[in-house]
């Protein structure tokens, strides 16, 4: 009985999810939000700080969240050589501790760690995409639980997939504590030639039920059969509370999921004056080169935080920008010009500041009381030593 | 479940994109570059070992510490390596130490490699015959065949 009710909810949400609007679109129109941007807000410097970082030689995480623990905010961050995670103080900027944990035995972590969501000393989940399982452990390093997806289909029945956590995107897992569900993406092993991208990226499942509970996050439009995004094929997640917002580097669009039931209930679609529109894809047999030069011409979305203090979202985008400099040299993909969209709790665009080539590296950058933290990439820096620019949030003069 | 991450994915796509020997010399001149202007490599050195392994040790080729391993197990002859990038890994730096005894080393911590556009992201054999350079990316299929028709060849 279990099986035909499982058979038949499968069906209906393959039938869902193959569904499409009378103009094709994957979306339904009266979802998405027509705003202006309101200029109220806007990101100033205020400090440059320096980070001392044990993991000295890559100097940065590629992947971090920020905790308060006692009063006091700390920044994360999973040192892969040390099969760790760092801890650093953001008070005195320095190394707490860090967390070490086996690679084998009944506490071990046998894959890689990559991603992880700390949400308190005893609820940290490690995300291991070899392993294609999620592991809950505590700040001494002990196991409390596994979950293990090799056998366990997603509800529209796909089972080739891994729990996956990009390193350098953000997208999970997250854990919503109220609802004891974690949040992640799923990576679907589908053949690229013939990917259409018509699913949903992202999973809740529930701890306690062992379970997911529901899927979501569409792709745009854009990504479908044939079309080659690079980096920016997998898409972006930030989760507060219920709410699961789904993002993607060459899209303008937000996504906004309740993520226990699934359903999308607002798309947020402003875009600035630096947003060229959806670029065009990378040839399918495009070589090395090719995806360079693209990555670097190609302005994109890369993240979008949340200052949990003020309310706001900020999100960070990397302008296009010539694929050579004068000198004819190859321009780093994320040493051009960026700006941030300011949005309100509602997705509103409030605000919109500029930060110019060179002078920060935000493809690394986090939110931390009320300030956000941006990499700074002078290579004047001592060894063990991480730069940042400070910003903090200020209310524009009205005219 | 043990799987191949999409980015390792992407450089074997790249690796069989790039396939084997290219002697189109499409970036031959970004390459020639490279060596003159990053590397400042010594004209003299480039006659005595018209042979060169570029391997980017910083990034994540699949066949990385392969081919440093077989390399420190055969000896070519006239053979110049350049090792690009830095790494954690500390297989990877007892294996260029290992080489460093055997092989002439030209050194790109900076990675400059990336700034003069050469297509290379991976342990890449390259020979010099006058203005022309036949490329030939090593992947996990092929570096044992090209190495050691390679070494026959010398």
């Amino acid at each position: 009985m279990n099986k035909i009710v499982s058979y038949i909810a499968s069906i209906s949400i393959l039938i869902y999810t193959g569904c499409s609007n009378q103009d094709g679109s994957r979306f339904d129109p009266s979802l998405i939000q027509s705003v202006q941007l309101s200029n109220e807000l806007s990101l100033q410097y205020y400090s440059s700080d320096t980070l001392s970082i044990d993991n000295s030689f890559i100097g940065d995480y590629l992947d971090y969240q920020t905790i308060e623990r006692n009063d006091t905010n700390f920044l994360v961050g999973i040192n892969a050589r040390d099969h760790a995670l760092d801890i650093i103080n953001l008070t005195t900027k320095t190394s707490e501790n860090q967390i070490y944990f086996q690679s084998e035995g009944p506490d071990g972590i046998e894959g890689g760690i990559d991603g992880f969501f700390y949400h308190n000393k005893d609820t940290i989940f490690i995300l291991s995409i070899d392993e294609n399982s999620i592991h809950l452990m505590n700040d001494r390093a002990q196991k409390i639980d596994e979950f293990n997806f090799d056998q366990l289909p997603l509800p529209d029945g796909f089972s080739n997939y891994d729990v996956y956590a990009d390193q350098g995107l953000m997208n999970g897992p997250y854990y919503n504590s109220e609802d004891k569900t974690l949040q992640f993406y799923t990576y679907r092993w589908v053949d690229p030639s013939k990917d259409n991208y018509d699913y949903q990226a992202f999973a809740s499942y529930s701890i306690v039920d062992r379970a997911f509970k529901t899927i979501y996050g569409n792709y745009p439009d854009n990504y479908k059969k044939g079309v080659n995004y690079s980096l920016y094929n997998d898409p972006g997640l930030l989760t507060v509370g219920d709410t699961s917002y789904v993002y993607f580097g060459t899209s303008s669009t937000i996504l906004c999921y309740d993520n226990v039931n699934g359903e999308l209930f607002s798309i947020g679609n402003y875009s600035c004056e630096h947003w060229p529109g959806e670029p065009q894809s990378l040839p399918r047999n495009a070589d090395f080169q090719q995806g360079q030069d693209w990555l670097t011409s190609t302005a994109a979305y890369i993240f979008l935080l949340y200052d949990e203090d003020r309310n706001l979202f900020y999100r960070l985008m990397k302008h296009s920008q010539p694929v050579t400099n004068s000198a004819n040299l190859f321009n780093p993909r994320w040493s051009g010009k960026w700006c941030i969209d300011i949005f309100d709790k509602s997705l509103n665009p409030i605000g919109h500041s500029a930060i110019p080539s060179k002078w920060a590296l935000p493809a690394i950058s986090f939110v931390s009381n009320g300030d956000l933290w941006l990499k700074n990439p002078s290579s004047e820096v001592e060894e063990g030593a991480s730069l940042y620019h400070r910003m903090k949030i200020q209310e524009n003069e009205k005219d | 479940m043990k799987r191949i991450k999409p980015a390792i994915i992407l450089l074997l796509i790249i690796s069989v994109t790039n396939c084997n020997v290219d002697r189109s010399n499409t970036y031959s001149d970004a390459i020639q570059r490279y060596f003159n202007e990053a590397l400042e490599v010594d004209q003299q050195l480039l006659q005595e070992n018209p042979n060169v392994l570029i391997i980017p040790i910083g990034g994540c080729s699949p066949c990385l510490i392969e081919v440093m391993n077989h390399l420190s197990r055969l000896t070519l002859k006239n053979t110049l390596l350049v090792i690009v990038d830095r790494t954690l890994d500390h297989d990877i730096i007892n294996l260029e130490q290992k080489l460093s005894a055997v092989y002439p080393i030209v050194k790109d911590p900076e990675n400059r490699l990336m700034l003069y556009r050469t297509n290379i992201s991976n342990p890449t054999l390259l020979k010099f015959d006058g203005k022309q350079i036949t490329v030939t990316s090593l992947t996990l299929d092929n570096y044992e065949y090209v190495l050691r028709k390679f070494n026959d060849d010398l």
